[in-house]
């Protein structure tokens, strides 16, 4: 168990492109979950890679333990990671698997086997201690590579999305079966993955990374309640918020033509353009007689059951606004609304999400 | 739109386009191939038994003539079962010629140039594919170039330095400078490079020394195309002539291939019945060695290395 | 693959000595002749045992090994065919362990002979008090360059004109050769009729297989040549009328090419062939049929061929001494018989075919005498062909292309002149 620390951690490919990873400084405390979320060819996967020893860090250091891992092997680092392929060995039984690293540390072989015994229990996987990977299920072989991590208890588990081979159901359930057990075995675990609901249900905090540049560490609800910036706030939340730039002037804004009045302190910082957002549980429908309310044509409405989105477009003959734009809405479980209906909607004020125009940093507490 | 939990959302979710998705499709093509005409199958068939024939016939042909007497031989119509058969021939092979101990020295010949080669190429192609040193690409471009110089420039070249040691005529004269192995080099170090990575990084992570990863991990991985390897080398080697026939004076380092020339007329008519007899006792030993190998060349290892 | 792929060089220590080994291509620092190595007191002796002759020429070096108890003969296996020894040579040449005694065939001698490779022997001879006029004349002046010798006769042989007796009878033609191929044209209609479909009057090795040996025979029928001297005359009107008689034989389907008549011939598919006086051991057991030998076509027009045994240059005098010596040994009246007996080549020595055991060897088998007979209306082959580097298949090619029917004055005109180009550059300079 170990704490790790990315201090300003650098990865260029090449001299003249732009760093895969740009100055990452990130600090994971000893058993935390972290989650390093984003969009493709972020640097998430760079970022666990560097941890593990596979990639040199070419600017900055990382620390596991407080010691510069810089030159050390990564068959010395104590670091287990778990790959998206799961990077079984083929020519091994699962048992072998799981004890292939313990042989190669010089365990001793009651030991070992014990704790392949352990492990297999955890997983479940006793009944296939002697299949050898050809002959298992995909959510066979991503318990045995999570096993194969789990044997060595290491410093830090390195996982890199280790779900996204799985279909979407062996994946809710294995999602909470790796969140429950890494806080059983408390050991420090970075978790790469591009989807948010992985990201919003499994770590501690959750790192959102975009063109190799850290935007923002938080707690889950932080993220999705204080995104710092219009991207993290795109990227977390499904479905998305509603962006819609706009400009200030005497502590109101216009968002598509319906006057919103913000807060205090953010009227007191934002000045020219901003941008507003709202989230789709910020919206309410009101009733077609509210002249005040924005008009929309429904164009799509995803039922789940116990709630409903409805995708509304603005009508396209209002002269405040370009005719492409959306309005994601959030509704209770009977939205009462169909495809091509027009319906009016108002954005609770107080919820309002505001970014500066310019630089999409977020403004106000 | 999906009723699932994914992403939706205005920032690109297309799932990493990353080189650590999985290679295997192949299991959509098989079936494809089995829903065909009965006219492709046919013809299906038909390609076979010709291909079947064009390897077959000749090696039938050797056979049967290594059983006839001499003057069934040439006869017009061709024989095609001896009639009546004999086994003279083969009884010829091994007493006009020392045949075994040609065999012992082709025994000696290949099995240790075949280890050597075997030995020398996966090590070789392992620090040429999976190990970081500087120059790897300079070396390598060594080796392939190597494999472009044709044999003949270099055996006289070769002869000159092995004669000045005193080699002629002994194993150590007709192996060492046999030895090389671009070919394998070049073939196991594209096998090596082929394997999905992340096995390999998962085994650095898991604590596998240099040896260990090549030993426990690369090699049964790669064992299809190692067995292949070995037994292109083992053929090689088992027919090598050009260079035994330089360095060797008489049966007591000459291979086979070499001994068996001495069954054939210099200058007139050759009596074929002992030089067939004796290709097949050559063959035989490759042909159970071939047998025996096969099966292993066929099995795919890498099944269920990596995702489904 | 196999040592070209040798430079192994693995950047892995333990094989470092093996791979820098073979990585070298060392050059034999050449020059001094005791870098040929070998004791004085042993004689290599390199031969392909023509005609399968290895248990002969063991049994005359226990002979020579008997007479001369000091010496030793160590019988190398150098070859399956000519090529071959010459082959092995030319590798020892560049590195050293020379050979004492080598064979060399009609087409490789000249070429070392050039290179001063081999010993001139006429001084080496007349030391050794060896009577060189016992050789056959023919024989031993085959080996002539710059005024000496550089080989002697060994395993020499010239084609015959064998024939299938029962189908020459079935032709109706006389239990004989044809005196000139005019008068096998004659008959020709009549042997194509008697052969039947599917079989062929006559059959010729192809230009891969010597036809540019037997072909000669045709030429100097029809007054024409490969050479005079070094000057190249296949564009010689007589020449060409030889080119275009086998032409029109062959669009006349009387002829046909193949690798190995001689099988063919024993297997009854075709009427006659050309072939070496050293088949005939081997067609004798493989024919089911009774078969005749006969001169070749014309008067006096039997090309030589085989291989003698040469003495390399750069080996000590005395090394030389011994050589000269087994070399000699190796050819004299009672050994030449004794070889040449065990495999169908010629006797070398004039003096052999009055020695009784070769009277009455030759009574008993009436086709070997044939042979032995038309020696003496034998004529050395010219240069063209033999001294001319890489002549024989350089004709053979071209015979190929005229029995394919291309044009005869264009083929020949084409082939003088590629001769002419190779003796100017690679022979003119070194002579």
């Amino acid at each position: 168990m170990a704490t790790v620390y990315f201090d300003a951690a650098t990865r260029r490919y090449a001299k003249d492109a732009p760093p895969a990873v740009d100055a990452v400084t990130l600090d994971i405390a000893d058993g935390e979950f972290l989650v390093l979320v984003g969009p493709s060819g972020c640097g998430k996967s760079t970022s666990l890679r560097m941890l593990a020893g596979l990639e040199p860090v070419d600017g900055g250091r990382i620390l596991v333990d407080g010691h510069d891992q810089q030159g050390v092997r990564p068959r010395d680092r104590d670091i287990a990671m778990v790959f998206q392929s799961y990077a079984l060995y083929p020519n091994m039984t699962a048992a072998q698997n799981m004890a292939f690293a313990l042989d190669n540390s010089k365990v001793p072989k009651a030991e070992t086997k014990e704790r392949v015994a352990q492990a297999a229990k955890i997983l479940e996987l006793e009944d296939l201690l002697d299949r050898k990977p050809g002959q298992m299920s995909g959510g066979q072989r991503q318990r045995v590579a999570m096993g194969r991590a789990i044997v060595r208890q290491p410093k830090v588990f390195c996982m890199d999305e280790p779900l996204s081979n799985l279909d979407a159901k062996l994946r809710v359930s294995t999602r909470s079966q790796i969140a429950g057990l890494q806080r059983r075995l408390g050991i420090t675990t970075v978790y790469v993955t591009h989807d948010q609901v992985e990201a919003m249900t499994m770590g501690h905090r959750v790192a959102v990374l975009k063109d190799g540049r850290l935007q923002q560490v938080a707690a889950p609800e932080e993220l999705y309640d204080r995104p710092v910036n219009t991207f993290v706030a795109a990227f977390i939340g499904s479905p998305a918020i509603t962006l819609v730039p706009t400009s200030v002037s005497e502590g109101r804004a216009e968002v598509y033509g319906l006057p919103v009045t913000l807060e205090r302190e953010v009227a007191a910082r934002a000045s020219g353009d901003i941008v507003v957002g709202f989230r789709p549980e910020s919206w309410r429908i009101v009733p077609e007689s509210d002249e005040g309310g924005l008009p929309l044509t429904v164009e799509l409405v995803e039922a789940l059951g116990s709630e409903s989105f409805v995708y509304g477009r603005r009508l396209g003959d209002d002269a405040h606004g370009a005719p492409d734009e959306r309005v994601t809405i959030r509704t209770d479980k009977r939205a009462g609304v169909a495809v091509g209906e027009q319906i009016r909607v108002r954005p609770v004020e107080a919820e309002a999400h505001v970014f500066d125009g310019a630089t999409g940093e977020r403004l106000g507490a | 739109m999906s009723t699932t939990a994914t992403p939706v959302g205005s920032v690109d979710e297309a799932p990493e386009p990353s080189r650590r998705r999985g290679r295997r499709r192949l299991a959509h093509g098989a079936e494809a191939a089995s829903h065909r005409s009965p006219a492709m199958t046919v013809a299906g068939y038909v390609g076979m038994l010709l291909v079947v024939l064009v390897v077959a016939v000749p090696l039938f042909w050797i056979v049967v003539t290594s059983l006839k007497h001499r003057q069934d031989i040439y006869v017009q119509p061709a024989q095609w079962l001896p009639d009546p058969a004999t086994t003279n021939n083969y009884h010829d092979v091994t007493t006009r010629i020392p045949f075994l101990r040609y065999l012992r020295n082709s025994v000696i010949i290949t099995v240790v140039l075949s280890l050597t080669k075997i030995v020398l190429g996966v090590l070789s192609a392992y620090a040429l594919s999976l190990l970081r040193f500087p120059g790897r690409g300079v070396v390598f471009v060594v080796v392939i170039a190597a494999l472009m110089v044709p044999n003949q420039i270099t055996v006289i070249s070769n002869y000159a330095l092995v004669a000045q040691l005193g080699w002629r005529n002994t194993f150590q004269g007709i192996i060492i400078p046999l030895a090389g192995v671009a070919f394998g080099t070049f073939l196991m170090r594209n096998q090596f490079l082929s394997l999905p990575t992340e096995i390999i990084e998962a085994a650095r992570l898991d604590g596998a020394g240099p040896l260990k990863l090549l030993w426990r991990v690369v090699l049964p991985m790669s064992w299809p195309t190692l067995v292949a390897f070995s037994l292109i080398t083992v053929v090689n080697e088992w027919n090598e002539y050009l260079w035994p026939f330089l360095m060797s004076d008489d049966e007591r380092t000459a291979p086979l291939p070499v001994g068996l020339t001495l069954l054939q007329n210099n200058d007139g008519v050759t009596n074929w019945g002992p030089v067939m007899a004796g290709t097949v006792l050559a063959m035989l030993p490759v042909l159970v060695l071939f047998l025996v190998l096969q099966r292993q060349m066929i099995k795919g290892l890498t099944a269920g290395a990596v995702k489904s | 693959m196999n040592q070209l792929t040798r430079r192994g060089l693995l950047g892995l220590a333990g094989t470092a000595g093996i791979a820098g080994l073979s990585a070298c291509a060392g050059t034999g620092t050449s020059g001094s002749s005791d870098k040929a190595g070998g004791a004085s007191n042993t004689i290599e002796f390199w031969s392909n045992h023509p005609g399968s002759s290895k248990p002969v020429e063991q049994q005359i070096i226990a002979a020579f090994q008997k007479e001369n108890p000091g010496l030793t003969v160590k019988l190398v296996d150098a070859g399956k065919n000519y090529e071959e020894v010459a082959q092995k040579f030319n590798a020892s040449l560049a590195g050293g362990q020379l050979p004492d005694v080598v064979v060399v065939s009609d087409v490789t001698w000249f070429n070392f002979a050039l290179n001063k490779q081999l010993s001139k022997l006429d001084d080496l001879l007349g030391t050794a008090k060896v009577d060189t006029g016992d050789y056959v004349d023919a024989l031993y002046n085959d080996y002539t360059y710059a005024g000496g010798h550089f080989a002697l006769p060994y395993a020499r042989s010239t084609p015959l004109f064998y024939y299938n007796k029962e189908l020459w009878a079935k032709a109706g033609l006389e239990d004989r050769g044809p005196k000139d191929w005019a008068e096998f044209k004659e008959w020709s209609t009549a042997l194509k009729a008697a052969v039947g479909s599917g079989k062929f009057a006559m059959e010729l090795a192809d230009g891969s297989n010597y036809l540019d040996w037997y072909f000669q025979n045709l030429a100097w029928d029809f007054g024409g040549a490969y050479s005079k001297e070094w000057q190249p005359t296949f564009s010689d009107p007589n020449t060409i009328k030889a080119g275009q008689f086998l032409q029109d034989l062959t669009k006349a389907g009387v002829i046909k090419y193949n690798a190995t008549p001689e099988a063919d011939f024993s297997a009854g598919l075709a009427g006659c062939i050309l072939q070496s006086t050293g088949s005939l051991g081997g067609i004798t057991k493989d024919a089911k049929f009774e078969f005749g030998t006969a001169f070749l076509p014309g008067t006096d027009n039997c090309p030589t061929g085989g291989a003698g045994v040469g003495v390399p240059a750069n080996i000590s005098d005395a090394r030389k001494a011994n050589a000269v010596k087994f070399a000699e040994f190796l050819t004299n009246p009672q050994n030449t018989v004794t070889f040449t007996q065990a495999t169908g080549y010629m006797p070398v020595r004039k003096s052999a075919v009055e020695l009784p055991e070769e009277k009455t060897f030759l009574e008993k088998n009436p086709n070997s005498k044939t042979a032995i007979d038309q020696l003496a209306h034998t004529r050395s082959q010219d240069n063209a062909r033999v001294l001319l580097p890489g002549g024989g298949a350089r004709i053979g090619k071209a015979l190929d292309q005229i029995a394919q029917g291309q044009d005869v004055a264009t083929v020949f005109k084409a082939l003088d002149a590629e001769s002419q180009q190779v003796f100017e550059s690679q022979i003119k300079p070194k002579l």
